[in-house]
């Protein structure tokens, strides 16, 4: 593999405005973090203090073994609703080592609406239970939470993807062998309840861990009956009569003890062993990202600079170096592991659409995860494209990629418009993970597209009702248009809504591919084979 | 600049990175440094690389060069020379790559560039692509104008032909 060489030029103004205005990004984005991992109002966290809990992020702190690091996923999730009241969607989730073991860390928040499950929560929830499913990683869970948000029980309940999926995921995760172990610091009612339930160990604290179907106002209205919170489903009556729970903790710091022991206990199903390599660090700085990602989304760049900064030793084997250019694929190793990587360097051609898909079944074929940049406008349209077979050549890049066994990681590097984002492993296409940076934009066209056609159609049905539009008032109406389309194509909406699995700092790219590629070895390859193809 | 040689029946990769302070080299994509490579020609050659001085003979032979080193002898053939031979065939003319319009333009007619030097910035599929001279020459031509649409395969700017350029490049 040869050393991609640079052609960048880190004096360059042009380098030092784009390094500016993504630096400007970067820093909205940790600030946006930092508040919705740490802002609570004081009197949510006098009354955990008053009941002897941690905060949920100490509890996950004192959980991992010392020194490791966290992967939190999607901590923006519910950023841009609700009016802000769930931040990270009152649930926080992520990836990290427990007792020597790769474990996904599930936590509730009761430091947010008594840890209430938000429509958005359960969408979090279900998700990272499908990622552990995917993975085959153990989960654990930290359970504080007072059950669905009434408020919004309609969107929280009912539906197949919602709060009803997590019990059927922690269902199978068990069917398949993987752990769960359930730590329950507080309440966990009506459906949380079955989450101890149905996981395969448990540990309740005494005094503040309690579970039931239903909590004692309810059981009051209900039946009449009148019953303490301990009486009812409190830690001594669950490890000595129900046998709900398994183990009574002393306090959270005990319990905790206990979970770690738990876990120490497991087995360590052998990784499935992909080809690996020593790792080393990129020969290019992965700071000069930021003065290489344009501050225009219509502008383009060179992704070999970025991928020059995200693997190993800079080092890069590109296939078809000739061929379809707008679309370079090639061989190289992030944290020692060999993967190939598909990234966008232009509009999808015939060309470059083929040799997508005859990348991806070359990866397939030799079992090499694949990593998709994404930066992509779409593929190209017009008559003479259509004449040559650009829709049967993308439905081919499309195929190869859903058949595709190996794992799939994909990272929104900038625009993703169009079916553009199908062939290169969009959120519907089962990638193992797929992450954002802060420039991220998302959509089915872009603004001024959208803006077009929508202030068109508009001025159309004007017409047609026999009214008049000046040339003004259709300015104003694409104006409006725009702004509106704008903030939903924002990296930030995308997050809110779960279409991803968090933003990250573009510098942090190669850790945090490196945490989910080591973590994806851990289930077993798929059986290999593709669906009919459109030659 | 890249080569290709056979080094005792196994074929290595080799890109000049630099030459100056010294020569820098990738070989098979691990980068070496020679202090001093010594004078080229057959005979005795003394070359430092790496920080350690490496007395060598060679010799000139058919279909390669026998070098002996260290108390061994090495056959080496220059398979190829790389993209030297690729840059002389650039062509003068720069055609659209797609359709689509002009953003703006970066040179006049008359102008020196060099290779790789941004000529024009299209925008297609809401995408903005800046167009590069493909050889260092002059500027002939620029056919078209900002916001001008075109189609695919149109001439947008054309460099002066060179002396040895085929009439029609």
């Amino acid at each position: 593999m040869r050393k991609i060489q640079s052609t960048i030029s880190t004096n360059s103004p042009e380098f030092r405005q784009y390094a500016e205005h993504n630096r400007k990004l970067v820093g909205e984005f940790r600030q946006k973090q930092e508040a919705a991992r740490h802002d609570r109002g004081q009197r949510a966290l006098d009354r955990l203090e008053k009941q002897g809990k941690l905060r949920p992020r100490d509890r996950i702190d004192k959980l991992l073994d010392p020194g490791t690091p966290f992967l939190e996923l999607s901590s923006l999730a519910a950023n841009r609703a609700y009016d802000g009241d769930s931040p990270s969607a009152s649930s926080i989730v992520g990836i990290g080592t427990v007792s020597g073991r790769e474990v996904l860390i599930r936590a509730d928040d009761p430091t947010v609406k008594g840890g209430a499950w938000y429509p958005l929560s359960a969408k979090k929830i279900v998700r990272a239970l499908d990622i552990a499913i995917e993975n085959r990683l153990p989960v654990i869970h930290l359970c504080d939470s007072a059950g669905g948000f009434l408020q919004l029980q309609s969107e929280v309940f009912p539906d197949k993807h919602m709060a009803g999926r997590i019990f059927r995921n922690q269902s199978i995760l068990s069917k398949m062998g993987v752990k769960q172990l359930a730590l329950v610091f507080g309440h966990c009612t009506a459906g949380g309840a079955y989450i101890p339930a149905l996981s395969d160990y448990s540990v309740i604290v005494r005094g503040t861990g309690a579970v039931f179907l239903g909590g004692p106002p309810l059981v009051k209205a209900a039946t009449g009956e009148d019953v303490s919170v301990e009486d009812l489903g409190g830690a001594d009556m669950h490890t000595s009569v129900s046998g709900t729970c398994d183990y009574p903790a002393r306090d959270e710091v005990d319990a905790i003890r206990i979970g770690r022991e738990i876990v120490s206990q497991w087995e360590r199903p052998p990784k499935w062993s992909c080809q690996q390599d020593t790792p080393e660090d990129p020969a290019y700085d992965p700071a000069e990202l930021y003065g290489i990602i344009p501050d225009d989304i219509k502008k383009h760049f060179d992704m070999r600079e970025v991928i020059a900064r995200i693997v190993d030793g800079s080092r890069f084997h590109e296939y078809q170096p000739n061929y379809g250019q707008t679309l370079i694929c090639g061989y190289a190793n992030i944290w020692g592991y060999k993967v190939g990587i598909l990234a966008n360097n232009g509009v999808l051609f015939n060309e470059s659409s083929l040799k997508g898909g005859h990348f991806i079944e070359l990866c397939n074929q030799n079992n090499t995860p694949l990593v998709f940049l994404q930066n992509i406008t779409g593929y190209m349209i017009g008559r003479d494209y259509e004449r040559n077979g650009i829709t049967k050549d993308g439905a081919k890049m499309i195929m190869a990629q859903s058949c595709s066994h190996v794992p799939k990681f994909t990272v929104m590097c900038n625009g993703s418009f169009g079916a553009g984002n199908y062939g290169m492993c969009g959120r519907a296409f089962d990638g193992r993970f797929l992450f954002a940076w802060p420039n991220h934009q998302i959509g089915v066209m872009g603004g001024d597209q959208a803006a077009n056609t929508l202030a068109e159609v508009k001025a159309n049905q004007i017409r047609r009702n026999g009214g008049t539009v000046d040339e003004a008032e259709i300015q104003q109406l694409w104006q409006e248009t725009r702004r509106a389309y704008e903030d939903q194509l924002s990296a930030y909406h995308s997050t809110s809504e779960l279409w991803d699995d968090g933003i990250l700092d573009p510098v942090d790219t190669r850790n945090a591919l490196g945490m989910a590629i080591s973590a994806s070895l851990n289930a077993p390859l798929q059986d290999q084979g593709f669906g009919v193809f459109r030659f | 600049m890249s080569f290709q040689i056979i080094l005792d029946g196994e074929a290595h990769e080799i890109e000049i990175i630099h030459r100056r302070p010294h020569l820098k080299l990738l070989i098979d994509g691990r980068e070496h440094v020679v202090e001093d490579p010594g004078h080229p020609g057959d005979g005795l050659a003394h070359a430092v690389i790496a920080g350690q001085r490496l007395s060598l003979a060679r010799a000139q032979a058919e279909g390669g060069q026998v070098v002996r080193c260290d108390g061994r002898t090495h056959m080496v053939t220059l398979l190829v020379e790389g993209e030297e031979a690729d840059e002389g065939a650039a062509l003068s003319d720069l055609r659209a790559p797609m359709p689509g319009t002009v953003v703006s333009l970066h040179a006049q007619p008359g102008q020196d560039v060099t290779a790789g030097m941004a000529l024009i910035t299209i925008e297609s599929m809401k995408l903005q692509t800046m167009l590069a001279a493909p050889r260092d020459g002059v500027v002939a031509e620029i056919c078209v104008a900002e916001g001008d649409l075109f189609e695919k395969d149109q001439l947008l700017v054309s460099l002066q032909k060179e002396e040895g350029d085929a009439g029609d490049a």
